[in-house]
């Protein structure tokens, strides 16, 4: 086997382990933690003999270890349970919420990448310069913003005073939602060639991925610049400059490959953060998401439902550091002979 | 070293104007040395007694005054019930600023003794802490938090067990880190020749070298605790009513964003204030502990 197969083996391996896990670690949080599942299933005004039923409907009388094989069982077979409010399985629900939530996650995290690697690399290349000092500046608050509460200001400035966006949802009222295909409505518009479909859903992303981009930004800037500066310092840009290269190319061909190992490895820990924060911004912005769905399952205690959203969005994450670290040995030949 | 040489100079002796300078260039520099401690104080003092600064009472209805708009009577306006919105996001620092300071403080505590078992016990006890930190840090940490403070029920007692529990693993690890680092260091080695027991070697030897770095990653983290824990009263999950807590006052005054754009936008202020003067000091105490600002 050559080392990139047994790599990739390992990283797909320890993956599976930690989705085991994962997995676990959810049962237990809602079926060991809370005082009485059943009653909560039952509703608050249920009688005892009603909640002796309804915990033996949903099998939690059963031993803890029965419920886990039950649980398990379905959750490898895509089965994420009941919600106790509406009753019905909650996978479709789910996954008809995934795709507005990765279609807001998926941008803000493409923005955030893009424009905090190329602020980093300037900051990094004019240290000095008026300009690098705003920047970082504006960094650190961009760091303190509660994501929830510059949601809120956004909305007020842009979309009520002045305008200029819409208030909420993914589309305006009057339009139709695109032929499902990705289920990303600017994805699906600009497939099936419905170009005002498209303008719409564009304009509704713009305040929600920027409340999300605002405080992921100001992290993947000031890790781009660090990269950058220690790069800068190394002696093959000496070399590099002293041959004449210019300085566009030096950034971009000679030191962003070798400095984008540790801002990669901190987009990937930051997705982690963006699932989190994606929750606040769809509660703020009525997005139809999966946060929307935790936030009606919050205030219901709803829990297998909550269950089922920790579940998907652990997933994701997990799957996205897999995909970094399947990346390193791509971008960095080092690994891939070592 | 420099604010030492730059003594001011003493009144009997005649100033030049070269010291006359010095002397006002020391003045500024202590005040630059200690504003972090000033800001500290007042953070401290606004906890213990928010009525120096709010003269009128945060829980005090009248409904006469509901939505009243930023005025001299009420500078942040009134809320729905005709409480004073200054009032209650004065009186709130004491729950969001107070309680993501006991969250990270018993997070560092709880990560530095397991770190510090892991770091230092066997390869069993270090198996176990670190495969659990594994766990905690597969999660996305505000779902993880979410979903613990969910199981428990709200109230901010479950705010503070669920963020302690998805904050500690990283101050494990931190410690855990330096340890193996210090290990191996001749005065750690020295005090292992002459059988001093391994706890003593930790807390003697090893924690006050930790020690600085540490508090910086505290203050920095207290910040970080503050948006995680009114984030999660945003969601309803933390402070119930009628207890003023900042994440809370805007959650519910997200009913009322368009009829009162100061009910919901003002209290933000205060959460943004005490998290950047958080990372500010945090920036300043790692400087200090001679690394560089993260």
């Amino acid at each position: 086997m050559t080392f990139t197969a047994q790599y990739v083996a390992r990283r797909l391996g320890a993956a599976v382990l930690v989705l085991l896990v994962v997995i676990s670690g959810t049962f237990l949080l809602s079926h060991a933690i809370p005082a009485d599942p059943a009653r909560a299933a039952a509703g608050l005004h249920a009688g005892a003999a009603q909640v002796r039923a309804v915990a033996h409907q949903l099998g939690l009388d059963q031993s803890l270890w029965s419920q886990f094989g039950t649980y398990m069982g379905n959750v490898l077979r895509g089965n994420l349970g009941i919600s106790y409010v509406s009753r019905t399985s909650i996978a479709p629900q789910l996954t008809a919420a995934v795709p507005a939530t990765l279609e807001l996650v998926v941008y803000s995290f493409l923005v955030c990448a893009i424009f905090g690697v190329i602020a980093g690399m300037a900051e990094a290349w004019w240290p000095r310069k008026v300009g690098t000092h705003l920047v970082r500046g504006t960094s650190i608050l961009g760091t303190a913003l509660p994501v929830f509460w510059f949601a809120i200001i956004l909305q007020l400035v842009f979309a009520a005073r002045l305008g200029w966006f819409p208030i909420e949802s993914r589309l305006s009222s009057d339009t139709i939602p695109p032929p499902h295909i990705t289920g990303f409505y600017t994805l699906d518009a600009l497939l099936s060639g419905r170009w005002s479909t498209f303008g719409d859903a564009a304009v509704h992303l713009v305040l929600p991925v920027l409340s999300l981009v605002a405080w992921m930004f100001a992290l993947t800037s000031r890790v781009a610049e660090k990269s950058f500066a220690t790069e800068l310092t190394r002696p093959y840009v000496q070399t590099a400059k002293a041959r004449g290269v210019t300085s566009g190319r030096l950034l971009w061909r000679h030191v962003l490959r070798n400095a984008l190992n540790p801002i990669i490895t901190m987009l990937g820990l930051q997705f982690g953060w963006l699932l989190g924060g994606t929750i606040l911004v769809e509660v703020v912005f009525s997005w139809g998401g999966i946060g929307s769905v935790m936030y009606t399952a919050l205030q219901n205690f709803d829990y297998p439902v909550i269950e089922a959203v920790t579940l998907v969005s652990t997933i994701a994450f997990v799957v996205v550091n897999l995909g970094v670290d399947l990346l390193y040995p791509v971008i960095d030949p080092r690994i891939r002979r070592s | 070293m420099t604010a030492i040489l730059i003594q001011p100079a003493s009144p009997e002796q005649p100033v030049s104007p070269v010291q006359a300078v010095a002397a006002r260039r020391g003045r500024v520099r202590t005040v630059a040395r200690w504003w972090p401690a000033v800001l500290v104080g007042i953070w401290a003092l606004l906890i213990v007694f928010p009525q120096v600064l709010a003269r009128q009472n945060p829980y005090a209805l009248n409904p006469v005054h509901a939505l009243l708009a930023p005025g001299a009577a009420h500078w942040f306006g009134t809320d729905e019930a005709g409480r004073d919105v200054f009032a209650r996001c004065v009186y709130g620092i004491r729950y969001s600023v107070g309680i993501s300071i006991a969250i990270v403080v018993l997070a560092a505590v709880v990560g530095a003794a397991l770190g510090g078992l892991a770091g230092l016990g066997n390869k069993l006890a270090d198996n176990l802490v670190m495969r659990t930190t594994d766990v905690f840090l597969a999660f996305p940490y505000m779902i993880l938090a979410i979903a613990i403070a969910a199981a428990e029920g709200p109230g901010l007692v479950t705010v503070l067990i669920a963020l302690t529990a998805v904050w500690w693993p990283s101050y494990a690890r931190l410690v855990r880190g330096q340890i193996l680092s210090l290990r191996e260091l001749p005065f750690v080695e020295g005090a292992r020749a002459v059988n001093t027991p391994r706890w003593q070697i930790f807390s003697r030897h090893m924690l006050p070298h930790l020690a600085p770095q540490l508090y910086a990653r505290v203050a920095i983290d207290i910040g970080y605790a503050i948006l995680a824990l009114t984030g999660l009263s945003f969601l309803g999950l933390g402070a119930q009513p009628p207890t003023p807590e900042l994440g809370s006052i805007i959650a519910d005054a997200r009913n009322y964003t368009l009829q009162a754009w100061w009910y919901a936008t003002l209290p933000g202020a205060f959460i943004l204030v005490a998290v950047v003067s958080a990372i500010v000091i945090g920036n300043r105490l790692e400087r200090a502990a001679g690394g560089s600002p993260v």
